[in-house]
């Protein structure tokens, strides 16, 4: 199964230590078990767009469509056997202690 | 055969027998409405079948095997559809599964596996408590609503999203490990005792 970790800030979480941050380690180990799809950063919420269209007009506004705390730092797409195996992988993904990770199983649309 | 015997073998063998059942169906074959239908079924065909033919000498064996074989029809229908090698390989364990085998511990594992599965921290836990009482402890789910004081048709929604979510978030059917993670499944605990506790499940008065 297709599961997408959403890399997500807290700011109730622990602030971030570069020395204890493992995400090269992580990439090496989820590549090397073939669980890893693709994955990366995203640029901060003050570079995001929202794009919708109502009445035919096209609507763009700068910003998140959401305004929260918390915001989505990067995403990783990972291939599991299971749920348990991806809360595994999130487990040891370094933003599940500097900040947290949810799971959101991906549901094919099959076209 | 008297109707109010028959009665009481299948009472009995719905206490007994519909969460191991039950267990071993999901394991095989993965998913838990076909499982539990079956498994409906079995129980439906003993009402017609045993007070004609009377009761068989091994109940719980006679309800594994028609119960196995209406999930062997189910997916055989399945997989002539689909060609699905999946499908197949499933077909293949089940008709491999031995009535007998199912009364052995390793049904009780299956039992286990599944508390564990109804038990997973992705489940809301009321969702937890509600679904092991239904699907291992085997109560309605009117005696479950009743208990967590909501109507029958919010428990009925609260079962299906949890069935729901096991299937489509994939939660596994598996014990888990100890060192998976440290606080293993709150509310299995309570589980198992509750399922373990005899007289759980209101008798009907005689009369």
């Amino acid at each position: 199964m297709e599961y997408m970790l959403f890399i997500c800030s807290d700011p109730a979480a622990p602030e971030y230590v570069a020395a204890e941050d493992n995400i090269v380690e992580w990439v090496a180990e989820m590549e090397a078990r073939g669980v890893s799809r693709h994955g990366d950063r995203l640029r901060p919420v003050e570079d995001a767009t929202t794009v919708s269209v109502r009445a035919g007009e096209v609507v763009v506004s700068d910003g998140p469509f959401a305004e929260t705390k918390e915001w989505i730092a990067g995403y990783d797409v990972i291939a599991c056997s299971d749920l348990d195996e991806a809360i595994e992988v999130a487990s040891k993904h370094p933003m599940a202690r500097f900040g947290k990770i949810e799971i959101r199983p991906v549901w094919p649309i099959g076209i | 055969m008297g109707p109010t015997a028959v009665q009481t073998a299948l009472e009995t063998a719905s206490a007994v027998e519909t969460a191991r059942i039950t267990a071993t169906l999901i394991r095989v074959t993965g998913d838990w409405s076909l499982a539990e239908d079956c498994v409906q079924d079995s129980f439906a065909r003993a009402l017609a079948d045993w007070p004609e033919r009377g009761i068989p000498r091994n109940p719980g064996a006679w309800l594994t095997t028609v119960a196995k074989n209406r999930a062997i029809d189910r997916m055989r229908s399945a997989a002539s559809e689909k060609r699905a090698v999946h499908e197949l390989a499933i077909l293949t364990e089940l008709q491999g599964l031995s009535d007998e085998a199912d009364r052995a511990p390793a049904a009780d594992d299956d039992r286990l596996r599944l508390i564990h599965t109804c038990c997973h921290p992705a489940l809301p836990i009321d969702a937890r408590v509600a679904l092991t009482l239904r699907t291992v402890a085997g109560l309605t789910t009117g005696e479950i609503a009743r208990a967590f004081l909501v109507s029958e048709a919010t428990m009925s929604k609260r079962l299906v999203r949890a069935r729901a979510k096991i299937r489509d978030a994939g939660i596994p059917y598996r014990v888990p490990p100890r060192s998976s993670y440290p606080d293993v499944r709150p509310g299995s605990w309570p589980c198992s005792t509750l399922c373990s506790t005899r007289d759980i499940r209101p008798r009907k008065a005689t009369n």
